[in-house]
């Protein structure tokens, strides 16, 4: 019984770890479109992604809360989506872009 | 005078009319379902369970008061407690939509509703001690009546409404994370500070 626990506790743990987010993926982009309705990023690969945004979206800025008015054309900007989902749950706003 | 084998006759032809109708029944149930864990439990299977579950908690147990006396401090302690230990299954916010307690067979239960908060105090604090055989639901203690900290525990489970978004935040930051998520953080960050980092990797 307690190799049963111990084994039951360990699939738990590792699967603690992996979806300690909850399911939440991390788009990386810098934001080329912002409305009050949507957030759209240029990916890394150059493709571009449209994600909707909520009176729920949360912005944070260096760890504190934000407004969507602090987000800007050209921000590089990490977004909490939800696995399989289109709704952005926590925009973190960063530098500039280079560019 | 053939009472007896009469009777030992009838009883072995129920216990094989009984076999007959469970492997029916586990026949049905393995073909319908695959024994897949995507399916809801059946109303059959629902009943079932709620009423043995019922029944193996010794009414002593039932009605055992929480020892433990609701304060700010037992609050913030169990709310740190339930993010790091149960959250996982049952999210910080009680309502089970996890990526795991949505995929658990029976998922994960919205706790904040009657089925939950309907049990007793005792019955939530020997379901945590104890677990829920067949289910995902395992046994954090030892099985004995005075674990203060399982006692807290029912003290987080009847309070889930009063959460606000700051305690969920913070609980947020309390859940385990696994070294690729570390790892991704830090990429984060380093993406955000102006630094050209891999995109991030989806199971």
């Amino acid at each position: 019984m307690k190799q049963l626990l111990s084994v039951i506790a360990l699939v738990l743990a590792i699967s603690a770890g992996a979806f300690a987010h909850e399911g939440n993926e991390h788009v990386r982009g810098v934001v080329t479109a912002l409305s009050a309705q949507s957030v759209t990023v240029e990916l890394a690969n150059k493709t571009t992604k449209t994600l909707s945004i909520s009176a729920k979206t949360a912005i944070e800025n260096a760890g504190k809360p934000a407004h969507l008015a602090d987000v800007k054309v050209g921000d590089r900007v990490v977004i909490d989506v939800p696995e399989h989902g289109s709704n952005a749950l926590l925009i973190k706003v960063g530098a500039a872009s280079k560019k | 005078m053939s009472g007896g084998p009469r009777i030992a006759r009838m009883a072995v032809a129920a216990v094989i009319a009984v076999l007959v109708v469970a492997g029916g029944a586990a026949y049905w149930l393995v073909n319908a379902n695959g024994f897949s864990a995507r399916t809801l439990p059946t109303p059959v299977e629902r009943v079932v369970m709620r009423a043995l579950h019922r029944w193996s908690v010794p009414s002593s147990a039932r009605f055992a008061p929480n020892p433990v006396a609701f304060t700010p401090e037992v609050w913030a302690e169990s709310r740190a407690h339930f993010a790091d230990h149960c959250a996982s299954c049952h999210g910080n916010d009680g309502r089970g939509d996890t990526p795991i307690g949505r995929n658990l067979f029976p998922k994960a239960p919205d706790m904040r509703l009657a089925a939950t908060q309907d049990k007793t105090d005792g019955e939530l604090y020997w379901i945590i001690e104890n677990g829920i055989r067949l289910t995902g639901m395992p046994a954090w203690g030892t099985g004995g009546p005075d674990d203060l900290d399982t006692w807290k525990l029912v003290h987080f489970v009847r309070h889930l409404g009063e959460l606000t978004p700051e305690q969920l935040k913070a609980m947020a930051a309390a859940n385990p994370t696994s070294p690729a998520e570390l790892q991704e953080e830090k990429e984060d960050e380093r993406f955000l500070a102006g630094e050209d980092v891999a995109p991030p990797h989806h199971h």
